[in-house]
């Protein structure tokens, strides 16, 4: 055990082997990626709800939400999420340059998904199609309409925000594959940012039907 | 049992050493003291409550300033006192020596609650001095200021998160060889699924205070009919959280209970396996039955329905419990010390309140008794009763291994008495008042409410001096008790395999486990030590 | 030492990319299912369950689910169960509800008998800001 300390400075000392530790830094993210799921539940709830309270003004209001420019979206961060699984098997396969290129490539990916999300808020601002008592949009009103921009407004805002989140995450992560700090033996910051990015994926795969195409 | 290195409280001195330290131990100590301190602030403003209830019109404070009274008495009590207390304490101190660990799995988040706890009651008391509720549609259109305690209340969250998932990895990867599940202490399985309990409820419950925040500073409608709002949804999502929360306080104190029972009655537990699943089966079937809140707030019959009978389920696995807790006792070598009173008061106020829990999940009893001070009594009977019973239990129990010091046993179970008494006659009153129709949150209340009013304060006040006289003692204890052997009680736990108090390093070498823990039929000859 | 200890289950870039061309294949789906105007009901359905082989997908292959089995699944299946519960349960609520204690105008598309059974209302409900419902031709 200490020979296997001196050689990898990451071990901590209270975990009997590197192994052990991996598997737990893995286990908590899950568990981290757990609360994030029941998170976005309290949204899906409500979402569910009042699409069964209001389905006219749901299905109304969700003509006026741009499937080009969501469908975009969601095929960026699926070419996304495969960068990033990519940059992982590098990383355990020691290339850090590698790595490092599609961290960077992955984090573009989360730019440009920002970008086609700002805007079709830009859209949605102009027309007025805004959430809770700021709906102004004389096009469409109704009971469930502005119900509907306020869901969309807070469940894509607060994605957005775990994309923005995410972004730093894997910036921190491509940063210390560049300075070497992983190897064929450590690479488990790696694993847990692509978790992390894999999960706002994952929200996203759910959130598009539900607001564009339903 | 000793080795070459200093105890935790000695080994490292100033303040830096205690407010960096990665030590689950020492964190638990902090922990000890803040929770504590939020004990004193809480039951304080019981204090208030039960005076201006003294009599039936205005006493010393008007109306409003009662509402924040009793808010501060119950946020205080729940989010400070009740859900940290037991895990964030002894949970902390022990999961790594009853596991043959070092320490916790993730260490820096370990210190990370403490300051998370820190600003979190600071935000959410400062918020509540100036007012605030949770329910809509008064959250969102008083005009009290309501996001500081929304914010504190989150970030409290956030901390009791992070505990939850640290326990769920450290009992999962660093158990010593040997320590197979079945060999767990049942502590271990108690705080486990409390744990689960933990990840998996509070964000649901961060997500909705952040919602009534949303509405509330930029007027969304989430919850406001005006806008096609169901303000019932709320009620739903926060009693999603909030039902199994109480199964947060609580089993940890079952935790608690099953290691004092078998310590103080000197036998095993009987049924390991019945208990140690139980716990896990009251967090599953606790996240079944929220809508039991909302059997009056205009919720459909049907499912309201269905909520009653699932709420009576949950009954079956604590009546487990209590059964094998109890069957323990029969032929055992029982130790009355103040541990096995506080035992003993345990499972009185579990039974009494868990009955009465399943009289309320009856929906067409619940009609009669909601917003009454039945649900108050009821709700003390197992916050108060059970897991104040428990938490004190502990507190003796471990007492002398935290801090390697035997307090006064006189004294102690002097306050025990004291304090079983003092709720007796502070709570029984109160399901008497709920019965006859006096409402809750009500500063002022008709003439004939008068007689048992003065007897729950005068209760309270009982109370009360008995929670001083426990403080007293302990404290006094740090500095004259008697020197504690490392295993003053002669239990078979693990974690009494360490010296007391513990040194830095829990263990020379990690320990390899051949027996269960609590094996006292089973142990061989010599291995036992008895208490002296 | 954490590849070759999964060594034999290791995926490589042609898995990756594999699943990724699945991904885009079930999103052109999505569409095109969306594009042939099926009732509500319907659409909902299959929405729903495109986009849950799709996030299967991305859990059991990206994020090494299927590699690393045990109580990560645990947790991730114990989280999914209890946001159907949550949404499940409510709906319940909401379904079976006496009809004015719905949101104003609400229209729930199950009309369960239930609330039949609750005596009609005297009063009105106070009419409110909103327009009435627009109804489509």
């Amino acid at each position: 055990m200490p020979t296997e300390a001196a050689a990898t400075p990451q071990l901590a000392h209270h975990f009997p082997s590197l192994e052990a530790q991996e598997h737990a830094a893995r286990m908590g993210m899950w568990l981290f990626l757990a609360t994030e799921i029941l998170l976005f539940t309290v949204l899906f709830t409500a979402y569910a709800v009042y699409r069964f309270l209001f389905p006219t003004g749901f299905e109304d209001a969700s003509k006026f939400a741009h499937v080009a420019l969501g469908a975009t979206n969601t095929v960026v961060l699926i070419t996304s999420s495969l960068t990033v699984a990519l940059a992982i098997y590098y990383a355990r396969q020691g290339e850090s340059r590698k790595t490092v290129a599609l961290l960077a490539v992955t984090i573009a990916f989360g730019a440009a998904f920002l970008v086609l999300k700002g805007f079709e808020y830009h859209d949605h601002f102009v027309e007025g199609q805004l959430p809770g008592r700021y709906y102004h949009f004389e096009g469409l009103s109704g009971p469930g309409v502005s119900m509907y921009f306020t869901l969309y407004f807070l469940m894509t805002g607060l994605h957005g925000l775990h994309v923005v989140v995410g972004m730093g995450v894997l910036t921190w992560v491509a940063v210390r594959a560049a300075r070497g700090d992983f190897s064929r033996s450590y690479s488990t910051p790696v694993e847990l940012g692509g978790l992390y990015w894999h999960l706002v994926d994952l929200i996203w795969i759910f959130l598009f039907p539900l607001f564009y195409l339903l | 049992m000793t080795y070459n290195s200093p105890n935790y409280l000695n080994a490292e001195k100033g303040l830096r050493s205690w407010f960096l330290t990665l030590d689950h131990k020492r964190i638990a100590v902090m922990y000890l003291v803040l929770v504590v301190a939020a004990f004193a602030l809480g039951g304080f403003f019981a204090m208030l409550i039960r005076l201006e209830l003294l009599t039936p019109g205005p006493t010393i404070m008007d109306a409003m300033t009662y509402n924040r009274m009793f808010t501060l008495h119950g946020v205080i009590m729940i989010f400070l006192f009740m859900i940290p207390a037991i895990p964030s304490i002894f949970g902390n101190f022990l999961l790594p020596l009853m596991l043959g660990a070092e320490d916790v799995a993730f260490p820096r988040i370990n210190l990370f609650t403490v300051y998370l706890y820190l600003i979190g009651a600071a935000i959410a008391v400062w918020g509540m001095i100036q007012g605030g509720t949770f329910y809509t549609p008064y959250s969102t259109t008083t005009v009290t200021t309501v996001a500081p305690v929304l914010l504190g209340a989150f970030i409290l969250g956030m901390g009791s998160v992070l505990t939850g998932l640290n326990f769920i990895v450290t009992i999962h990867t660093l158990r010593a060889p040997g320590l197979t599940w079945m060999r767990l202490p049942l502590f271990v399985w108690a705080m486990y699924a409390t744990s689960v309990i933990q990840v998996l409820a509070t964000p649901v419950l961060g997500m909705t205070l952040l919602l009534v925040a949303v509405e509330k500073a930029f007027g969304f409608g989430i919850f406001d009919p005006a806008r096609g709002g169901d303000p019932i949804l709320f009620q739903h999502l926060f009693w999603f959280y909030s039902h199994p929360a109480v199964y947060i306080m609580v089993l940890p104190a079952m935790a608690v209970v099953s290691e004092v029972v078998q310590a103080f009655a000197r036998k095993n537990i009987f049924g390991y396996k019945a208990v140690a699943f139980s716990s896990l089966g009251i967090a599953f079937v606790g996240f079944f039955v929220w809508g039991h809140h909302l059997f009056t707030s205009g919720q459909s019959t049907f499912a309201s329905g269905i909520f009653g009978v699932l709420s009576m389920f949950v009954g079956i696995f604590t009546a487990i419990k209590v059964f094998n807790w109890t069957a323990t006792l029969y032929k055992g070598a029982i130790h009355v010390a103040a541990p096995f009173v506080y035992f003993l008061g345990f499972l009185y106020f579990l039974m009494f309140g868990g009955l009465t829990g399943i009289a309320l999940s009856t929906v067409s009893l619940d009609v009669h008794w909601q917003d009454t001070y039945f649900v108050v009594a009821h709700f003390h009977f197992i916050m108060v009763g059970a897991t104040i019973m428990a938490f004190l239990a502990g507190l003796h129990y471990w007492w002398p291994k935290m801090f390697g010091r035997m307090y006064s046993e006189r004294w102690a179970l002097a306050a025990a008495v004291l304090v079983i008494l003092g709720f007796n006659a502070t709570f029984i009153p109160q399901f008497l008042l709920g019965n006859m129709g006096m409402p809750r949150r009500y500063y002022s209340y008709p003439e004939q409410f008068w007689s048992l009013n003065v007897a729950s304060t005068a209760g309270a006040s009982l109370l009360a001096f008995g929670f001083l006289i426990v403080l007293a003692y302990l404290v006094v204890s740090l500095v004259n008790g008697r020197v504690a052997g490392p295993n003053p009680w002669g239990s078979r736990g693990y974690e009494w395999n360490t010296p007391s108090p513990p040194s830095v390093l829990n263990f020379p070498e990690t320990p390899t486990i051949t027996r269960s823990a609590h094996d006292y039929q089973d142990a061989l000859e010599g291995e036992v030590t008895h208490a002296h | 030492m954490a590849a070759t200890s999964h060594a034999h289950k290791e995926f490589g870039p042609a898995q990756y990319l594999a699943v990724w061309v699945g991904l885009l294949v079930l999103t052109a789906l999505t569409v095109a299912v969306w594009k042939m105007h099926f009732s509500l009901g319907t659409r909902v359905t299959l929405a729903l369950t495109i986009a849950t082989f799709k996030a299967g997908l991305v859990a059991l292959f990206f994020m090494h689910l299927w590699e690393h089995g045990g109580v990560t699944r645990l947790v991730m299946a114990t989280s999914l169960l209890f946001l159907v519960l949550l949404i499940g349960l409510v709906l319940a609520d909401n379904a079976t509800r006496f009809q004015y204690a719905n949101p104003p105008y609400s229209e729930p598309w199950l009309q369960v008998p239930y609330q039949q059974m609750a005596p009609p209302m005297q009063d009105q409900p106070p009419p409110l800001e909103a327009a009435p419902p627009q109804r489509r031709p």
